[in-house]
Formats: structure tokens, C-alpha cells, sequence
């Protein structure tokens, strides 16, 4: 998680990690708002207030540097990211795809919300640097394709993995 | 975002190995500590800690107060049978 | 010009003459007529790209009206748009869907409105409305003017014609082979795989010609049945009373709502005529058909419409009726997105309504009071409203307690919406209090009580709701930070007079005070919390006693909302106990409600110690009962809903088990539907109970309905037996799990 702190102008980075790890992301994210102030747009319900005041020790004049918005539907996460001001506060979009991946919305309404949202990313970006966190895609085709649409617009892509044990002692029970 | 009540089971499930290491009755005022941070949940979510174990000790310690002030009031109540047992006791010698 | 004075019985869209409207007319006739019915969309966006729209709409539709107009958005004001007025609502869905795809950027309102909705907002109809009507030879409608109102207590009512089908039986338990059809007059068998029943059901179709089929499976097995047998044997069914109209079929659905998976099966409606499945409507069991019409008739949804679907539409209808009536813009999708909170704002806002542990164990001669549609009342009352709080509007003013700025000068659009239902609610509870349960109305108003405070509940957590059109989360936080005003105000007026509160829950608190036993001694309490919130609070009664017990987990644990009391004149009250479970076998919630029976008879704390003996004797012949195998298994039957597919459960549970037993025998049951099934012994731990093979009565787990049986009793008892202990001698004693040497149970000398 020490790459989320590599925020830098110009860029946005799209860090791939499994749902397991959120709890340590929103920890590094805590850590972030000892720079300054931080933006977060939760698109996700990923966000835990509560992990993250515990991680700054309830330093309440840290903790709300962070500000935070929520979105549950595509539409409305591509109107947080238009309606997020280009300022030098960086920003960090939790959870991007999954209301992309609500199949009660048309694919081609979701791939247009999807170059909005692009545009956006792209547009946040100049001032301040941008992370975008998503979970690896279900195996859904139209999933899978937004999913690869959004890495290859990224300036970089981190991707973490669960690192499996060398060696795994048997149990004594 | 997790209620109180989740809270309280995400600070018991971190601290099971603290608890596990306790001799037994130590176990049972440990637990007793956690009751007193069920009992005041709604208190709790009304304050919004930004330190949930903020709440919980001060639950705790609040039902020790509690306990420590009937415990005063029972005092003072044997302390004052006791001095009308006295007293009885000096007016039948006295007679 | 024909006249008629007549109620609506539907309305919906016919593909060249505006809408067909269906009336039952007080001659006894019903009466097909039309209305042409021009309907309007807007758009908004790019100058250029609403330019494109105008010609690409004068291409698809050259009979399109197109102007440039001025409306209201909730949130923006003022707003320039492109109005699109076409002359019939027949094209609009599929005009608005080319849209979509083509334009995405534009962003689109009233394009996808139900036709009843519109025609509510203009003429105030809505089901079963009293109407006079003026006709041409055509049965074309000139003019349409509504008698009555959606509002009134005791509206004129037709008389609905009505039969009854159902299947003789369950189709998912057993295979039925015959439709049992009720009419006032007869009661009909119709084999279902016999050809001349279509022939007959047609004929008592034409012959009664029934307003309002009620069905058991209608939806889901019989009419889907009846209409294949139709379309194999080329015999057309008269199910429509419009033999132009098609009859309309939803696919079934499965969605997460509020926490949990919900189900709703496929449904088959009707035109002309009304098809209700008493299995297939949602909060049948609340408020059954009573129900129905009301929610119908506030939302102006059809009643086939009202009674499928969710309360959240019908207060989602409800507001768009106002929006439309205020010229407000409803878009197709939300378009209202959250303010920015720092990490303690979000701590502050993120909480629901007021719940404190009660205090455990059995009291005496409390109180039970409850703010009168709590959420509604605070709407209404302080204007809470998606474009009234946070406003930067100058007439906002600061609510300092809770820090959240009002405009209380401009009526808001739910305050609007709700006001008139929140007073017909009060109305009706009024009237319930000094009306008899004999008389005639009470179940009627009972009904209409609880539709509405499912609308009323429902529109607040509808705020909250992603797809909402005018949800906003802000206004929803706001309604709950008074709420907690509100209940910690009443707390501390209820200890100011010297009353010790129990218990609160959202908006109903419990109270007790020495020397107050009767409704007369509660009564300065009460008008001190209203003094005090200047919201309405009612005494729901006081109970002779009442207990809060504790968590199975701890004994010093309390459980919020668990309870189980008599009140005064003699009605038992239970919430969380078995009694109320829907995952409870009927034998078990039986026995627990025998012994609350029992219980009832004693006047007092002091005189249930009498009764024990009884109860004891009650429990003992049950547990003989169950043991002897005298209990049907029908009663031994546990409801459980299904909470995903069965590939995505990971451990082994008895939903799964149930589950793949019945796909290995060709049924399928979805996430959000109820699965039946009994304990039984062995690998499989749990049986459907649908299964086609009979049941093994041996196989049935006993041991472990023994252990439920006696864990209900304990709920009801232990609490009663905590309250005696020092004073009772000896007290039956009730072990969940076996006890070591037989006849262990029962009294036991402490």
C-alpha cells in the first residue's frame, strides 16, 4: 500500500486489489491526510469512517481533512467525478466499476459513463494526482471489458496480490 | 458504516487473545467490561466517538461509578444502623 | 353526449386513441371509453445536441409538437428545456428509449411516467374514483370531473364483482389437477388437463362477468396454465374484458432491498378487468385487499399495479403526482448527487433512529406510548424536504440542536406529498380507538392504517434509496437527527414527572412510575412530551406487565425491540419472540401463545405464580405430543427464505440442504423466495418439505424440536422464574438439551 502515497500530479493510478485488503488501503489513505487535505469518492460503500479514526489515533483535526462522497449508481458516480473541482487536493475514487457493473443499466449507457468518468479522471488529474482502487472484474463479459477500458486509460497500473505462504505448517490439532 | 454493536465485536474479536491469557476471574471482569459497553450502545452512537474504545471504556468505568456509588449509599446506611445499634446498646446499659 | 356518473375501474394506453378508461356505472353497466391523452417529455443539455434531438424526434415522429419552455427543477430552479409533446402516450416509450441510445449526454424528464400517474396529476383520478362523465356516440370522453377524493374517510364504493380461483393444490408441493373457481352463487371444479374447461371457464367468465378475479397462484401457476392450454388448443380464453388489449406478463425478479433478497414472481394482468394474486401481493398478509385498494387509491396506481408492487413505489408515485401538479421536472435518473463530509460529519450523520437496551426482566403497570407516525409528523411539521434542507436559500433558517439549516417559508415537495396522508392516518387511528372491533369498518380501517404506514415508513428510507429520482441522503439524515431529538426530549420529560423509561425504540418509549396503573394516570406525561417535541403522542396502552428479555448470549444483555406483555383489557403483545418469527414451526409459536394465554388470565404480578401449575401441565402434554409422534408435520414445518443460489452458499446449512434436495427433483426456487422445510434426522439434517416422495415420520429430528419447543417455553418463563426466586418454594424447570435421568423435568424443589 506504500505505492498510494506515490500521488503525483499529471498522472492517475489504478491500483488493482482484492476486496480482502480495503481495511489496510483506507489505513495508507488515513496516513495520506497527515500531508494535507484528501478527497475520496466512495463509489463503492467501500469507505469506513471508522477504521480510518482509528488509524490517525482520533486526531479529529487530521481525520477531517478527509472529505468524503458517495455514489450507488453509475450516473452518480460520473456526476461526483464532474462536479470534483481541479484543486492540488488529491483525490481518491474507492470501488470505481462497481456500479458499472449493474446490468440494469444498458452496456452502451454504461461504456458512455464510463469515457465520462475517463475524461474526468483525466481532467482531476492535472493539478493533483488521482488513485482509482477497483477489485478485480467478475467474470462477466461486459464487466470484464469496462474493466480492461479503464486500464488502458490509466497512466499506471498497480496490482497487489495475496502472496501465498512458502511453507504452511500443518496444524497440531 | 458498522453500528456500535459491530464495533464492540471487532474490539472482542481483536482482543480474544488478551482475554484468552487472563487467569479465569479475570475472564469474568473482562466480559462484565463488555457488557458495559452493550448497555450503553445507544449513548455511544449518540456521541460519535472518533475512538470507539473511547466509548467503551467510559462505559465501563460509568457502570463502576454506578456501582461504587450504591456501594457508598449502602455504606453510609450500615454506618448509620450501626450507630443506632450503638446507640440502643449505650441507652440499655445506661438503664 | 351520453352522461354517466360511474367509478374508474383501470385505465391504460390504447395505440391509437389516447388511453381507454374502464368505469363500473351506477346503472350497473361497465362501460369502455377513451380520452385522448397528448402527453409531454423534456430535455436538457448542449444547445447543439438538443438541435440534433429536434430533428431526429420531427424524423421518427413528423407528428411531434416541439418548443422551447421554462420549468421547475427541484434542486436548480428555473430551468430552460426542450418540450416534446406527442399525441399520443402509446409512442413514448419507444421514442424515449432511441433516445437514450442515441443521446446519452441529454438528460431527459417525464419521459417514463405511468399513464395513471399523468392522468391523476391532471384530472384527480385515481381507482375505484367516483367520476361524471360525458360521452359521444364514439365513447370518446369530452369531460371527466372526479366526485370524490382519494382522502375521504368513508368514500362510496361500487360493487366490485368478484370470483375466487385457486388451484386445489399447492403446485409446488403436489401436482393439482383441478382450478376450484368460487362465485357468490357456486363453487366450480374445472379438471385441468380436461379440454371443455377452458369452454366452461369462459362460460362463467361471460356470465358473471367478474370486475376483480382474486386468485390463489394465479400469477404464478393457474392463469399461466389456463393461457397455455388456451394457446395449445386454439380456444381463445376470455380473461380480458377488452378483447382488443393484450394481456400484460412480468418476468419474475429477485433484488436486494433494505438488507435482504426479495422476490417477486411473474404476474399476469388483465385488461378491463382486475387480477389480484393473494400470494403474489406484497403485504398481503399486513393488510390484504382492504389494503390494496387503499395503496391504490393514495398512489392513483392501478390496483393490479398496487398490489404487486413494493410501498416505496407507491410513495414514489405519490410524489410524482405533486411534482407533476407543481410543474416540478421529475428526471429519469437521480440527479441530486451527496454534499462533501469531513470524517466526524460523516460519524454525526451516519446513525438511524434512537434504540436503547431495555431493562431486562418482568415489570408491572407500564406505558406504552408512541409518537403517531413519527417520521411523517416531522416532515409535514418542519418542512423536511430534498430542496429545503441545506439550502442557500436566504429564508433558511439554522436548526441550532442539530446544526442543519431549513427553509420553513417554501412548502417542499414531501411535505406536500405526505401532509394529506399523514391526516387521513390520524383520522382513521381516532376513529379505530372508540369504534368496536365488531363494527363493520374496523378491519377496513385497520388495513388503510397499516398501507399507509408503510408509505409513510418507506418514503423516509426511500430518501436513502439510489435509484430515488428526488432522494437525497441529506434530507433523510435530517428526518433522523429529529427523530433522536425528538425521542431523547420525550426521555427527559417522561424522568422530569418521575416516570423511569424502560425502554425506546425509534419512535415508541416505555414507561413506568409507582402509584400510575390507568390511562388517566399516564396523562400528564403525555402532554408534556407533546409540549415539549409539538409532535403527537399516543398511549398505545398499559400493560398489566410486561417483559424485556435478554439475549440467549448473556443474561445481562439486552435485546432492543424484544418484548412480550398483556396490556389491561387483556390483548397480548409479543415482538422478536418465537410467537412472531416467521422461521418458527406453528407447533412452537402455538405453544408459546397458549401460554401467554394462560398467563393473560392472571390479574396481576403477584397472582401468576397461580397459573404455573397449568402451564407445566400444558408443556408436559406437548413434549408427550411431540414425542409420540401426535403432532402433524404439518405444524413441524419451518419457513426460511432463500438468501442466494445454491452454488454461492459455502458452508452446508439447512436452507442449502433444502434447496439442492428440491433442484435434484426438477424445482427451483429463487434468492428472496420462502423455502419449506423440516429437521430430520441423520447426514441430511433438514427435508424439504415440498419433495414429490412422502415423508418418513421417523426421520423427523424430535430431539431437536423438543430442544426449540423448550427454548420457546424458556423465553416465556425464565424471566417469570427470575422475577420469583426468592419467594417461590419450587418452580418447573425446563432443560433444552436432555436431561441426564429421565423425568428431570418439571417442578423442582430449590
Amino acid at each position: 500500500m506504500d505505492n498510494l502515497l506515490d500521488i503525483r500530479p499529471g498522472h492517475w493510478n489504478l491500483h488493482i486489489i482484492p476486496s480482502s485488503h480495503i481495511g489496510q488501503l483506507l489505513v495508507a489513505a488515513a496516513h495520506l491526510a497527515h500531508r494535507g487535505p484528501l478527497t475520496i469518492l466512495d463509489c463503492g460503500r467501500q469507505y469506513d469512517a471508522t477504521i480510518v479514526a482509528c488509524a490517525l489515533e482520533g486526531r479529529e483535526e487530521i481525520a477531517d481533512r478527509i472529505k468524503t462522497r458517495h455514489a450507488f449508481i453509475c450516473s452518480e458516480a460520473v456526476k461526483l467525478l464532474q462536479t470534483t473541482p481541479v484543486s492540488r487536493t488529491p483525490v481518491l475514487v474507492l470501488d470505481l466499476l462497481s456500479t458499472f457493473n449493474d446490468e440494469n443499466v444498458q452496456f452502451r449507457m454504461r461504456q458512455f459513463l464510463l469515457e465520462n468518468a475517463i475524461q474526468n479522471l483525466n481532467r482531476l488529474s492535472r493539478n493533483a494526482g488521482v488513485a482509482v482502487i477497483v477489485y478485480p472484474p467478475p467474470s462477466l463479459p461486459d464487466s470484464l471489458r469496462l474493466f480492461e477500458r479503464l486500464k488502458f486509460a490509466a497512466s499506471k497500473i498497480i496490482t497487489y496480490e495475496v502472496p501465498t505462504p512458502a511453507y504452511q505448517q500443518e496444524s497440531m490439532f | 458504516m458498522p453500528t456500535t454493536t459491530d464495533l464492540i465485536h471487532r474490539y472482542e474479536a481483536r482482543l480474544a487473545k488478551f482475554r484468552r491469557g487472563l487467569p479465569h476471574e479475570y475472564k469474568l471482569a473482562f466480559d462484565d467490561l463488555f457488557i458495559a459497553a452493550y448497555k450503553y450502545r445507544m449513548q455511544e452512537s449518540l456521541a460519535s466517538f472518533l475512538q470507539p474504545f473511547e466509548g467503551f471504556l467510559l462505559s465501563g468505568w460509568l457502570e463502576d461509578h454506578r456501582e461504587l456509588m450504591k456501594m457508598r449509599e449502602m455504606s453510609h446506611d450500615v454506618m448509620r444502623l450501626r450507630a443506632e445499634v450503638e446507640n440502643l446498646r449505650r441507652k440499655k446499659t445506661e438503664t | 353526449m351520453n352522461q354517466f356518473t360511474c367509478w374508474l375501474l383501470d385505465i391504460y394506453i390504447h395505440p391509437e386513441r389516447g388511453v381507454v378508461l374502464w368505469f363500473l356505472c351506477d346503472d350497473g353497466q361497465r362501460r369502455c371509453l377513451y380520452q385522448e391523452f397528448p402527453v409531454t417529455f423534456y430535455a436538457a443539455g448542449q444547445r447543439h445536441r438538443l438541435h440534433d434531438l429536434c430533428i431526429f424526434l420531427k424524423k421518427e415522429l413528423p407528428s411531434i409538437h416541439l418548443a422551447e419552455d421554462e420549468r421547475r427543477d427541484l434542486f436548480y430552479g428555473s430551468t430552460v428545456v426542450l418540450a416534446a409533446r406527442l399525441n399520443s402516450p402509446y409512442d413514448l416509450p419507444a421514442i424515449a428509449r432511441r433516445v437514450v441510445d442515441i443521446f446519452p449526454d441529454i438528460t431527459l424528464y417525464d419521459v417514463d411516467l405511468n399513464v395513471a400517474l399523468r392522468h391523476a396529476a391532471i384530472y384527480g383520478t385515481f381507482p375505484l374514483a367516483l367520476c361524471q362523465v360525458a360521452s359521444d356516440e364514439s365513447d370518446t370522453i369530452h369531460e371527466l370531473k372526479v366526485l370524490n377524493s382519494k382522502w375521504d374517510i368513508n368514500p362510496e364504493m361500487p360493487p366490485l364483482r368478484t370470483i375466487v380461483i385457486e388451484p386445489d393444490a399447492d403446485p409446488f408441493h403436489a401436482k393439482p389437477e383441478n382450478i376450484v373457481v368460487h362465485t357468490p352463487k357456486t363453487t366450480a371444479k374445472l379438471n385441468i388437463h380436461d379440454p371443455a374447461s377452458l369452454g366452461f371457464f369462459n362460460y362463467i367468465l361471460k356470465q358473471y362477468d367478474p370486475d376483480l378475479i382474486l386468485s390463489s397462484h394465479g400469477d404464478t401457476f393457474l392463469l399461466p396454465t389456463l393461457l397455455e392450454q388456451s394457446k395449445k388448443r386454439n380456444h381463445p380464453l376470455l380473461l380480458n374484458r377488452d378483447p382488443n388489449a393484450e394481456i400484460t406478463f412480468k418476468k419474475e425478479r429477485s433484488y436486494f432491498a433494505y438488507g435482504q433478497v426479495v422476490y417477486r414472481g411473474r404476474q399476469v394482468l388483465l385488461a378491463g378487468r382486475l387480477h389480484v394474486d393473494m400470494g403474489n401481493t406484497v403485504m398481503w398478509d399486513d393488510y390484504n385487499f382492504d389494503g390494496v385498494l387503499e395503496m391504490a387509491r393514495v398512489s392513483s396506481l392501478s390496483i393490479q399495479t398496487a398490489a404487486r408492487v413494493s410501498p416505496g413505489t407507491g410513495i414514489s408515485s405519490m410524489q410524482i403526482i405533486t411534482a407533476l401538479q407543481q410543474g416540478i421536472l421529475i428526471p429519469l435518473n437521480k440527479e441530486q448527487t451527496e454534499n462533501e463530509k469531513t470524517t466526524s460529519e460523516l460519524l454525526e450523520a451516519d446513525k438511524g433512529g434512537l434504540i436503547g437496551d431495555p431493562e431486562i426482566g418482568l415489570h408491572a403497570n407500564v406505558a406504552e406510548l408512541d409518537f403517531a407516525q413519527m417520521y411523517g409528523a416531522l416532515v409535514v411539521q418542519f418542512n423536511i424536504s430534498p430542496e429545503t434542507v441545506n439550502t442557500g436559500r436566504p429564508t433558511a433558517e439554522l436548526i441550532p440542536e442539530l446544526g442543519i439549516l431549513i427553509d420553513r417559508d417554501h412548502p417542499g415537495l414531501l411535505p406536500l406529498t405526505l401532509a394529506p396522508l399523514v391526516k387521513k392516518r390520524t383520522n382513521l387511528k381516532h376513529r379505530l380507538l372508540v369504534l368496536s372491533q365488531n363494527d363493520c369498518r374496523y378491519k377496513s380501517y385497520k388495513a388503510q392504517v397499516s398501507a399507509h404506514k408503510w408509505l409513510i415508513v418507506t418514503c423516509i428510507g426511500y430518501l436513502g434509496f439510489k435509484s430515488a429520482r428526488f432522494g437525497c441522503i441529506e434530507t433523510h439524515e435530517t428526518i433522523l437527527a429529529y427523530s433522536r431529538e425528538v425521542m431523547l426530549r420525550a426521555q427527559e420529560a417522561a424522568e422530569d414527572l418521575g416516570h423511569q423509561v424502560l425502554h425506546r425504540y425509534v419512535d415508541g418509549i416505555w414507561i413506568k412510575k409507582s402509584g400510575c396503573n390507568t390511562l388517566q394516570d399516564f396523562q400528564p406525561v403525555i402532554d408534556k412530551i407533546v409540549n415539549r417535541t409539538g409532535l403527537p403522542i399516543v398511549l398505545n396502552g398499559v400493560f398489566k406487565w410486561i417483559v424485556f428479555p435478554h439475549s440467549r448470549r448473556n443474561k445481562r444483555i439486552a435485546v432492543p425491540n424484544s418484548y412480550f406483555g398483556i396490556f389491561q383489557n387483556g390483548e397480548i403483545k409479543t415482538r422478536g419472540i418465537e410467537t412472531r418469527r416467521h422461521d418458527t414451526a406453528p407447533f412452537i409459536s402455538e405453544t408459546q401463545m397458549e401460554i401467554l394465554e394462560i398467563l393473560a388470565k392472571a390479574p396481576d404480578i403477584e397472582h401468576m405464580q397461580d397459573y404455573l401449575a397449568e402451564i407445566d401441565s400444558l408443556v408436559q402434554g406437548k413434549i408427550s405430543d411431540l414425542c409420540s409422534g401426535c403432532v402433524p408435520p404439518e405444524k413441524l414445518v419451518v419457513c426460511l427464505t432463500v438468501s442466494r443460489n445454491l452454488e454461492e452458499f459455502k458452508t452446508p446449512s439447512p436452507v442449502s440442504i433444502a434447496l439442492g434436495q428440491l433442484e435434484s427433483a426438477g424445482k427451483f426456487l429463487r434468492p428472496g423466495q420462502r423455502i419449506r422445510l423440516l429437521y430430520v434426522l441423520g447426514k441430511a439434517r433438514a427435508r424439504a418439505w415440498d419433495l414429490p416422495e412422502p415423508l418418513d415420520l421417523r426421520t423427523l429430528d424430535i430431539s431437536r424440536y423438543r430442544r426449540l419447543l423448550l427454548r420457546a417455553v424458556n423465553t416465556i418463563l425464565e424471566p417469570i422464574k427470575e422475577h420469583y426466586a426468592d419467594t417461590l418454594s419450587s418452580m418447573p424447570v425446563y432443560f433444552e438439551k436432555q436431561p441426564i435421568l429421565a423425568g428431570m423435568e418439571g417442578w423442582i424443589t430449590l
